[in-house]
């Protein structure tokens, strides 16, 4: 029992001081792709601390909603990176939760991120909750069908149950459910990362921003907390994927040496997925706001055709 | 202790009318009347409440049959488990809105009569308690016409606004149709029993003709469902709502619109004994769609009270979804799990009650501070109303089913079930209309979060958009106490949610015919048996402790890492200019990215008007008009009204006017009879 | 003459009277034979008395008398001159095709009697179809007359028919019953005095056939 705790507070750890650096790959792999040097991989660390040496500039007719927001949308995340299991999948966590709760503590960040982009009174603010709402309402559908699939083929919700008999089962992407399920949710991750081709993470142009323009008016020690929150829901959604599809090397039981092998594994997963999500956004052009339901639906679309696909095959 | 349920009972109905009337009487004494009428229905909501838990916990049914007759058929009263769940949900929130109303009415004193109001409030809970009670078929007909008639009197209360009373005419018309429907359902079930008492229904129920019982479960699913307002009988619900006074808008979308519920799950279950797969699967498409077009509907609204009337709709496809799963899972031998999906229902139907109670004694407060019902005319009201805008916060993120607040461990549990359709392995359709109809729940709760997002951002958030909004003020303390009993429950439920699955377990065992109750988990956490013999569990009291430790965590970590956390507070950047309210985001716009998304839904048409000074160059004024189209209205009911009247005016020209041609009429008819019919 | 009859003789002039009603051609004549109706049914009421020897009938003679054939035309006459909008009969129906009707009216109400008089006496199976026959005479002239005064005079006749069959019956109406149905004639009669005045003032006429113009 306390292994079994403190491997989740582990992993929740690792996670945490690992998220900022997956994002500093991200960037660098796009800049290369573009010809250029880039920052370097740590980048993202100086940056946080740049913020926390810095003051915050808070609007005056903001409300208590604001200051509390940074706070529990990074606490929503931690739960859930508590939730995931990241190098070991031991048997029986059932005290934890699943993965509705997991969606659901991302879309209670997401809530109280986006009652704090309309509490400045800018119109910048209110448009990206507006079009943060609007666009994680199409993406929960899409994102939940593909958990759906993997859920009725295990016979539970439980993260780890899940990751744990995909890892006894051997190579499940080849089934046609999983490979279907697995490119639904990836797409779904490019819309909850805020990632092109759904939303451009780098700019502040109205124009471009869904997830920036709820920070526009952060500043100081709550916008590190916002980004290294951001950064870590990219990680947590880098980390489902790799791990309910690709739970290979992941650790089954608590022999050191299985650790070990896990964490190599883990991070080579992530760092894969970090490149091609970074390719992907060099490839392709923003889209029209308006196009991206149509992608979500043909997400959508495939998670179905992936649920039909597990009863029939 | 039978003796006590007795006691409770007689008590709690016998104050609520006496209250009712005393308060009548003594209407010239305004202040008086209120507080008389309003304490009664408190204390008698506490009496309801004491007889539903103590039938519940202590297992002590109430049978009870009073010396008198109505209309040839015994007054019997029989309170069992699930009549208890639904007395105490309605108790609750009535005894919390008593105790607002007192303030809330203060505002009345003068303009309108207070009494009558107090004798109306009365009878309604006195209605609603007494339905749930009623152990016969014409007393449960003749409270729920008092129910009816009630309702429609408070919603045209303010009587002298024609909107008002147009929308009670939709009202009374609609319910009535309803009420038509369980009126047939009755008669044809009395037909094979021989009785109208509900003992002598659920002795022959079970063993009808199918066809019968097909039929019975139509009639019965349409007027309930008109009282519950699901699609399309809706219409009246966005109506209604607003015109009624706040505290009545309350107990009629938090009770009123349960007993439909009740109407329905006592029907199908504890009568009928549940049918064939395809009334469950009804359920499920007809919840499905409730829930998505009541949540679209919402977003579009500036109405806050139609806003909250919507999603009522949207919640009642909700709880259908639990009951037709729960239907679908018992016919197919899953007992426990359908178990589990009537708890998830009958969960909802609680949560429901609590936070749509507390979100129209919200709306109440913030009409009471500001004058409005348009959001756009407001902001700015969490620093000037704090109690209120917290109050309504905690409703919003229970309803959007958020974490770690009661509304996400019901949605929760739907989910369970709806997922354990897909596991059950019956046929292909099934499997595949379980998660989906699971996918389209999680686009229900998506959207509605975005609701009130938008409901409570531009409501209490940012700055004024109005004078109104900008002298608002904290609402009386009574006021605040009747929000705060509800929003006490919330969070409440959401960590403890044992405390009401352990009462709904000899509710469920009653409605499954099963002889021990399920248990589902402990007080630490709730575990659902799955059919493949994993568990699935869901930590209710863990996860608000992580989140308040990692929060904790956060906030010292970056308290002391770090130099900079000072705070400088100075002007929204506004690119240079300064910032006026007309430069906030409208509740209007905050909707139009899913106004695009699902304009095929929707279909928005919008006309926008230039006036020039100088042509093209100088505006003078520019007006924008949008709306979205009425589906429902336009294909449903206009064509049916418009064929109503047509007939009505052909069949007027029997009614010409004059004396001599009724005598005639009569004259005539009595010659022939003479003649003919001996 | 036995009592028998007597009455007879009596019913058959109530019935005749009726005729006398519809074939007035003025106001004041169809007074008069509404008059002579009461009249005669008093008469009639005072021979049942006598021949059966129960003195209630008596008492309701001089009723009869008083009121049918006094208090009530009186009150008609004064409306009349009141209200003062001619002496004329206004009526859909013409006067021979009305008495055609009527015949038409008493051939029905005999044959339809005929069954119900296997038991009770003499008496009673001739006052019978005359009482009917007067009802639907009274409906008939409630439904074709046009003015409100002889919708009155319609009204009366369809109580007298009441009241003759209450009379020739075995053992006579109870008492209350009597009474009940003089007073409803009486007010009625009351009420339509009443509402004529006001009805004039206001509109000028007291033609019900105007009333079709408040139709909704």
């Amino acid at each position: 029992m306390i292994r079994v705790l403190l491997i989740n507070f582990v992993q929740a750890a690792l996670l945490v001081v690992i998220a900022p650096l997956v994002a500093g790959i991200i960037k660098k792999t796009k800049a290369r792709l573009q010809m250029r040097r880039g920052p370097s991989f740590f980048q993202p660390y100086l940056d946080l601390y740049k913020y926390g040496q810095k003051e915050s500039v808070v609007s005056e007719h903001t409300s208590w909603i604001f200051k509390s927001a940074p706070y529990i949308y990074f606490a929503a995340l931690l739960v859930a990176a508590l939730l995931v299991p990241v190098i070991s999948s031991v048997g029986k966590l059932n005290f934890s939760g699943d993965i509705i709760l997991f969606i659901y503590l991302l879309a209670l960040g997401r809530f109280f991120l986006a009652l704090a982009g309309l509490d400045a009174g800018s119109a910048f603010g209110g448009m990206a909750s507006s079009r943060e709402m609007a666009i994680a309402a199409v993406a929960e559908p899409a994102a939940l069908l593909p958990l759906f699939t993997l859920a009725i083929a295990t016979g539970t919700t439980n993260l780890t149950a899940i990751v744990f008999k995909n890892a006894m089962s051997g190579l499940v992407l080849l089934k046609p459910a999983y490979l279907l399920s697995f490119i639904a949710l990836f797409i779904v991750t490019i819309a909850e990362t805020g990632r092109i081709p759904v939303d451009n993470p780098d700019t502040h142009l109205e124009l471009t921003m869904m997830h920036e323009g709820m920070l526009l008016e952060y500043s100081g020690k709550p916008l590190a907390v916002l980004t290294m929150g951001a950064d870590l829901k990219q990680l947590l959604l880098f980390t489902l994927i790799a791990n309910l599809f690709f739970p290979w090397g992941i650790a089954i039981g608590f022999g050191v040496g299985q650790i070990v092998v896990g964490l190599v594994a883990y991070l080579l997963k992530v760092c894969a997925i970090g490149i091609i999500i970074a390719c992907i956004e060099s490839l392709f052009a923003k889209m029209r706001l308006f196009k991206v339901p149509d992608l979500l639906l043909g997400s959508f679309f495939l998670g179905l055709l992936g649920l039909i696909a597990k009863f029939i095959f | 202790m039978v003796a006590l349920n007795e006691y409770l009972f007689f008590g709690c109905e016998g104050l609520l009318l006496l209250g009712g009337l005393l308060s009548f009487v003594l209407q010239t004494k305004a202040k008086l009347s209120m507080v008389i009428a309003f304490a009664a229905a408190s204390i008698a909501c506490l009496g309801g409440l004491g007889l539903g838990l103590n039938v519940l916990l202590a297992g002590n049914n109430l049978n009870l049959t009073l010396p008198w007759s109505l209309a040839s058929s015994a007054i019997t009263f029989t309170v069992g488990p699930l009549e208890a769940f639904f007395i105490t949900v309605s108790a609750l929130v009535c005894f919390a809105v008593s105790i607002y109303s007192v303030g809330y009415v203060q505002s009345y004193i003068g303009k309108h009569n207070v009494g009558v109001l107090g004798l109306l409030y009365c009878l309604f809970i006195f209605a609603i308690i007494g339905l749930i009670a009623s152990g016969s078929a014409v007393l449960f007909l003749f409270l729920w016409e008092l129910m009816s008639i009630v309702s429609y009197l408070l919603v045209v209360y303010h009587h002298r606004d024609s909107q008002v009373r147009q929308a009670g005419f939709t009202y009374v018309v609609m319910t009535h149709i309803g009420t038509m429907f369980i009126v047939l359902a009755f008669l044809l079930m009395y037909v094979y029993a021989g009785s109208f008492s509900f003992a002598g229904y659920i002795l022959v129920g079970r063993s009808m003709p199918a066809a019968v019982k097909n039929i019975i479960f139509l009639l019965v699913a349409i007027g309930f469902g008109t009282k519950a307002g699901i699609i399309p009988l809706h219409v009246w619900l966005p109506k209604a709502h607003p015109a009624a006074p706040s505290n009545v808008s309350a107990i009629m979308s938090g009770v009123m619109i349960k007993t439909a519920i009740f109407g329905l799950i006592k029907f199908i279950f504890v009568i009928l004994g549940n049918g064939p797969a395809w009334w469950g699967i009804l359920l499920l498409v007809i919840g499905s769609a409730s829930a998505l077009l009541g949540v679209l509907y919402s977003l579009m609204e500036t109405d806050i009270k139609r806003f909250l009337a919507y999603c009522s709709v949207e919640n009642m496809g909700v709880i259908l979804l639990g009951m037709g799963a729960a239907m679908v899972l018992a016919r197919n031998g899953f007992v426990a799990l359908a178990a589990v999906a009537l708890m998830a229902s009958m969960f909802h139907v609680l949560n429901h009650a609590i936070f749509k109670g507390l979100l129209f004694l919200g709306a109440g407060s913030v009409n009471f501070a500001t004058g409005t019902r348009n959001i756009e005319k407001m902001g700015g009201l969490l620093r000037r109303m704090p109690w209120t805008g917290l109050f309504f916060l905690v409703a919003s993120v229970s309803i959007a089913a958020l974490p770690p607040f009661n509304g996400f461990i019901s949605e929760w549990l739907t989910f369970q079930s709806l997922l354990a359709l897909g596991a059950s392995g019956g046929n292909l359709f099934l499997e595949v209309l379980g998660p989906l109809a699971g996918a389209g729940l999680a686009l229900t709760s998506a959207l509605s979060a975005a609701g009130f997002v938008r409901a409570f951002g531009i409501q209490f958030l940012a700055l004024p958009r109005s004078s109104g909004a900008k002298n608002a003020k904290e609402v009386p303390i009574s006021m605040r106490i009747g929000m705060g009993i509800l929003a006490a429950l919330c969070p409440l439920l959401g960590v403890v949610p044992f405390i009401i699955i352990k009462l709904l377990a000899p509710v469920t065992a009653v409605l499954l015919g099963v002889h021990t109750a399920p248990v589902l988990g402990n007080y630490f956490r709730l575990s659902i048996p799955s059919g493949v013999g994993q568990h699935t569990a869901l930590s209710a009291l863990l996860v608000p402790s992580l989140l308040g430790m990692a929060g904790l965590v956060a906030y010292l970590v970056v308290k002391y890492i770090g130099k900079g956390g000072s705070v400088r507070y100075a002007e929204t950047w506004n690119c240079g200019t300064t910032l006026t309210p007309r430069m906030e985001y409208t509740g209007t716009a905050f909707a139009k990215p899913l106004r695009m998304i699902f304009r095929q839904i929707f279909l928005p048409e919008r006309e926008v008007k230039t006036e020039y000074t100088v042509e093209p160059y100088f505006k003078a004024e520019m007006s924008y008009e949008g709306k979205i189209k009425p589906v429902f209205e336009d294909v449903l009911y206009r064509p049916v009204t418009r064929l109503f009247v047509v007939v009505a005016n052909k069949i007027r020209v029997l009614q010409s006017g004059s004396i001599h041609l009724y005598l005639l009429y009569m004259f005539a008819t009595l010659v022939l009879l003479l003649i003919f019919a001996r | 003459m036995s009592s028998s009859e007597l009455s007879n003789l009596l019913i058959t002039l109530t019935l005749a009277s009726s005729f006398l009603i519809i074939i007035g051609r003025r106001l004041d004549s169809v007074i008069k034979a509404a008059v002579v109706q009461g009249i005669v049914l008093a008469i009639f009421t005072a021979v049942r008395g006598w021949s059966t020897g129960m003195h209630e009938m008596y008492v309701a003679a001089v009723l009869t008398l008083l009121v049918k054939a006094g208090l009530i035309p009186y009150i008609l006459n004064r409306v009349a001159r009141l209200v003062d909008t001619g002496w004329g009969i206004k009526s859909y129906v013409n006067t021979k095709m009305s008495l055609v009707i009527c015949v038409a009216l008493v051939i029905v109400a005999y044959s339809v009697t005929g069954d119900m008089l296997a038991s009770g006496s003499a008496v009673f199976a001739r006052a019978l179809p005359a009482a009917l026959a007067m009802m639907l005479i009274g409906l008939f002239i409630m439904t074709t007359r046009k003015r409100a005064i002889t919708q009155v005079v319609g009204l009366l006749v369809i109580e007298n028919g009441v009241f003759m069959a209450g009379v020739g019956a075995t053992n006579g109406m109870p008492a209350v019953i009597e009474l009940g149905v003089f007073l409803d004639a009486l007010a009625g009669v009351f009420i339509m005095a009443i509402l004529a005045f006001r009805i004039k003032r206001a509109f000028a006429t007291i033609n019900t056939e105007n009333l079709r113009s408040l139709r909704g």
